[in-house]
């Protein structure tokens, strides 16, 4: 089990450690619990510290029993949502009942002892000692007691077999809860400590800690307490090295931004440490993980194209300017979705890097049109090719290794694409970057206009053209031999490849081809916003689609209109009247939640669950009209026999 | 005329043991060989081997006039060194028909592009209608896998090697967990390939099934070759008795 959420749940903590600190009350994480409970007036670092390293633990057993003890079978996919509802519901819970969290209430009080030493000339902070012996101290606990316990032996023996373990008198329930509660232990604990030591806590950087420590994880082979611990600390070192480094050298660009390099770090790792460990086929021995959800032959693809652009062309044409925007938004995010369907959908590679290539596409456009004054059907057409090519690229370390391990590479891929690429001040910063407007044969498509003539539906129209020829070329691939051959793939690695599929390039195949979709999503997203940012493109808009994505239906066409309709800021937001659920936060913690239920009890999606209700309705119809039927006939028969 | 498969000294070992001895053998053109051993005798290892699962197997292996070490299992299946999985393996997200349809079709790399535009199978069909009709599952095309019967699912795992149209199958334990009527009607198929021009290797812990459809079978215990020769010769091999005693008692 990988949990994506495990730093976002260290983060909450860390927030309720130093709010309780502060005012004396512990914030509860629960909607519909109440917001606060009163503690004691003026807790010392003792309680505090006591309370909430339960309050993590409590937290760890309670999303192990509400979430994923239900999903101890699911496919790898499904548990990545899963978490990512998680860090959702996190991130907005942490908006919702905290402030503003600022430096002085982070410096009350430390925990570790303040002053610093001399090493080689370079004066190191005692407490950063002490934080890398604790590290080291409880990675060596956790071996001793995983080497030479029943308990750690258990464990161990349930991650590879669970019904083993069941058999031989042990609760993979109790081992699995207790490991989550010393898990979530350890992240509440860790992320007060780092937090007070740095006086910096931040929900979205301290969220992605999870990637570093994800990355010395894969380092340790998911196995190794004291190789990961040291790799941890081998990573925050070179992380620091670097950024002293870069601050005092000059040779580096100027363009790549501060810290953009520390950032990447993490990523390079990871691509290191797979090659290193990863195997082109799994072997004989690999237990298959559980199926995906169901791709169905698409039916119909014709009449619903026609339908769906049919509506959308006279909505485009007929409804008011927010409704035009909101039509755009849904179309755009329903395109980069597609781009998960064929990756993740289809061949069963979980991406969260996806957006993130949509960003390279569309800041290349802004920088072709803008620096090289390449005019517009040719400047989006390079930063397509430009982002397949990049897609290959990264797909290329992916080939060697599949599910949980292939998606923390890919975010990692995504949090360095961000912090190298989006960041640079080449790109515009933080200030963005101006967009061109497209134009062809004369006809100005841009999207932005004087007054109530706003969000042009010329644009609309030419997002549809685009999204409608790219639908109809996935579905295409569904019901072609390279849709058959990637579904093969998924089903079955080795038996792909004893029917002559070559699986290593049958991947990259679908590693081109949903970038190149996700590439021709971020031009558009591109020429809609006009000016983009860093924060067009951030990770977390990332993992947020991708969880919608697999909420429409992951593996069907289908499933991605659907995405984007239910896209924040598209078809269902202007629908409500854009206040549905209350506050936006209010809105991200439910929907995170309604993921993760999502997840554990519909994992074919909302297109795939409307399929079997049909299907359903036609059995139960049948089995009616049959018995009806068979009644007629037996009240024909009635008369006669009496 | 050189045999289609010659295997010299082929060696596979993990850790310290060798699953897989040095065993050489060869099977002719539309020949049919057996090889057969006690359980952990290394003989799904042996077709791990040669069909280019195991990376770091040792050895020579000629195929139809190449030498095919170091090849990708992907890659042996295509010149037509196919084998089937004694867990069957099928793709369960995809029809039967599907399943024939993914190991006849070869594609090329603008094959994307095609695709993209134009959603037909274009396809050898005929292969796919053969193979189908030549296990029996003429019927079944429309069906997932896993809507069939162990057996017929074992035969589609047979009809999805034939619609590449082999040259050699490689098929480990098809007979497994069939009753005996229909491993009597396996027998009757298997029996048939050669006179398609498909060679086969049958492995097999069953004597019965192998004894009755082999011209030629080799004997592997432990790793290595203890006996070879034709049926009847093998079944009176005392070295070959003790194995399949020694082992059975022990169990």
């Amino acid at each position: 089990m990988v949990n994506f959420a495990h730093a976002a749940l260290g983060m909450y903590v860390a927030f309720a450690y130093f709010e309780l600190r502060q005012t004396g009350e512990l914030v509860l994480p629960i909607i519909g619990l109440p917001d606060r409970v009163s503690i004691v007036d003026a807790p010392t670092i003792e309680t505090a510290l006591i309370t909430c390293a339960l309050l993590s633990a409590v937290l760890g057993l309670v999303i192990y029993f509400c979430v994923f003890k239900w999903l101890r079978t699911a496919p790898a996919l499904a548990r990545v949502v899963a978490s990512l509802g998680l860090l959702l519901y996190f991130e907005a819970i942490v908006e919702l009942r905290f402030t503003e969290t600022s430096a002085t209430q982070l410096s009350l009080g430390s925990i570790l002892p303040e002053g610093s030493s001399e090493w080689f000339g370079v004066s190191v902070p005692n407490n950063r000692f002490m934080l890398a012996g604790l590290a080291l101290l409880v990675a060596l606990v956790l071996r001793a007691v995983f080497r030479h316990t029943r308990f750690g032996l258990a464990t161990r023996a349930a991650a590879e077999n669970e019904k083993g373990v069941l058999l031989l008198g042990h609760s993979p329930d109790r081992l699995a809860a207790i490991n989550w509660m010393v898990a979530s232990l350890l992240a509440g604990v860790s992320v007060i400590l780092i937090a007070s030591v740095t006086k910096q806590l931040d929900p979205l950087a301290t969220s992605l800690l999870v990637v570093p420590a994800l990355a010395a994880a894969l380092f340790g082979g998911l196995r190794s307490f004291v190789v990961t611990a040291l790799a941890g600390l081998g990573i925050g070192m070179a992380q620091s090295a670097i950024l002293n480094f870069t601050t005092q050298t000059d040779w580096i660009p100027s363009w790549i931004p501060q810290g953009g390099f520390q950032q990447a770090l993490p990523f390079l790792l990871i691509v290191i440490a797979l090659t290193v460990r990863g195997e082109t086929l799994p072997g004989r021995s690999t237990i298959p993980e559980s199926r995906l959800p169901n791709s169905p032959h698409p039916r119909f693809v014709g009449m619903t194209t026609l339908i769906l652009s049919g509506a959308t062309l006279i909505g485009l044409l007929t409804l008011d300017s927010q409704w035009r925007l909101a039509i755009v938004v849904s179309m755009i995010a329903a395109l980069i979705a597609l781009s998960s369907v064929v990756l993740t959908g289809y061949v069963g590679q979980i991406s969260l890097a996806q957006f993130a290539f949509a960003g390279v596409a569309g800041f290349a456009t802004a920088k072709l049109a803008v620096d090289a004054g390449i005019p517009f059907p040719w400047a989006p057409i390079i930063a397509v090719a430009m982002t397949t090519g990049l897609g290959l690229l990264v797909g290329l370390p992916a080939v060697r290794v599949r599910g949980m391990t292939l998606a923390v590479a890919t975010l990692g891929a995504a949090v360095a694409i961000e912090e190298l690429l989006f960041k640079s001040s080449a790109l515009g910063g933080l200030e963005g970057q101006r967009v061109p407007r497209p134009r062809l044969f004369g006809i100005d498509l841009g999207f932005s206009a004087i007054g109530s003539d706003n969000f042009r539906p010329a644009f609309g129209i030419f997002v549809l053209v685009v999204l409608v020829a790219v639908f109809l070329a996935v579905a295409n691939l569904r019901r072609s031999p390279t849709g058959l051959r990637w579904l093969a793939v998924r089903a079955n690695e080795r038996a792909a490849a004893a029917s002559g599929i070559n699986v290593p390039a049958t991947k990259l195949s679908a590693f081109a081809v949903s970038s190149m979709i996700a590439g021709i999503g971020g031009v558009l997203l591109g020429y809609q916003l006009e000016k983009l940012a860093p924060a067009s493109f951030t990770v977390f808009a990332a993992l947020a689609l991708l969880a919608l994505a697999y909420l429409g239906g992951i593996a069907s066409t289908s499933g991605a209109v659907i995405a984007g309709i239910l896209v924040s800021g598209g078809i269902v937001t202007q629908l409500s009247g854009g206040d549905i659920g209350g506050s936006p936060d209010r809105q991200f913690a439910i929907s995170g939640l309604a993921l993760i239920a999502m997840a554990i009890l519909y994992p074919d999606g909302i297109s795939g669950a409307a399929r079997r209700a049909l299907a359903r309705r036609r059995r139960l119809r049948q089995l009616v009209s049959n018995n009806a039927d068979a009644d007629a006939r037996a009240a024909d028969r009635s008369p006669a026999d009496s | 005329m050189s045999p289609l498969l010659e295997v010299t000294d082929l060696m596979v070992s993990y850790g310290g043991l060798n699953a897989v001895d040095l065993v050489s053998f060869s099977v002719e053109e539309a020949g049919i060989v057996g090889l057969i051993g006690p359980n952990g005798a290394g003989k799904t290892t042996c077709i791990d081997a040669l069909s280019g699962f195991i990376p770091h197997a040792t050895g020579r292996v000629r195929f139809a006039g190449e030498n095919i070490e170091g090849w990708p299992a992907h890659r042996r299946a295509e010149h037509g060194l196919v084998r089937t999985f004694q867990s069957v393996e099928m793709f369960d997200d995809l029809t039967v028909r599907e399943n024939l349809i993914v190991a006849a079709t070869t594609t090329r790399w603008w094959s994307v592009f095609i695709d993209a535009c134009r959603p037909s199978y274009r396809v050898r069909n005929i292969d796919v209608e053969w193979a189908l009709e030549a296990t029996g599952l003429g019927g079944e095309g429309e069906r997932y896998p896993t809507e069939l019967g162990h057996g017929q699912r074992r035969l589609a795992g047979l009809a999805r090697v034939l619609a590449s149209r082999p040259r050699l199958v490689l098929l480990d334990e098809p007979a497994a967990g069939l009753d005996s009527a229909e491993s009597v009607a396996l027998a009757s198929r298997l029996r048939s390939l050669p006179d398609l021009g498909i060679a086969v290797l049958l492995v097999d812990h069953d004597m019965g099934l192998v004894l009755d459809v082999c011209e030629q079978i080799h004997v592997l215990d432990l790793g290595r070759v203890i006996a070879s020769g034709p049926p009847r010769e093998v079944r009176t091999n005392p070295d070959v008795v003790e194995a399949y005693l020694g082992s059975e008692a022990d169990e």
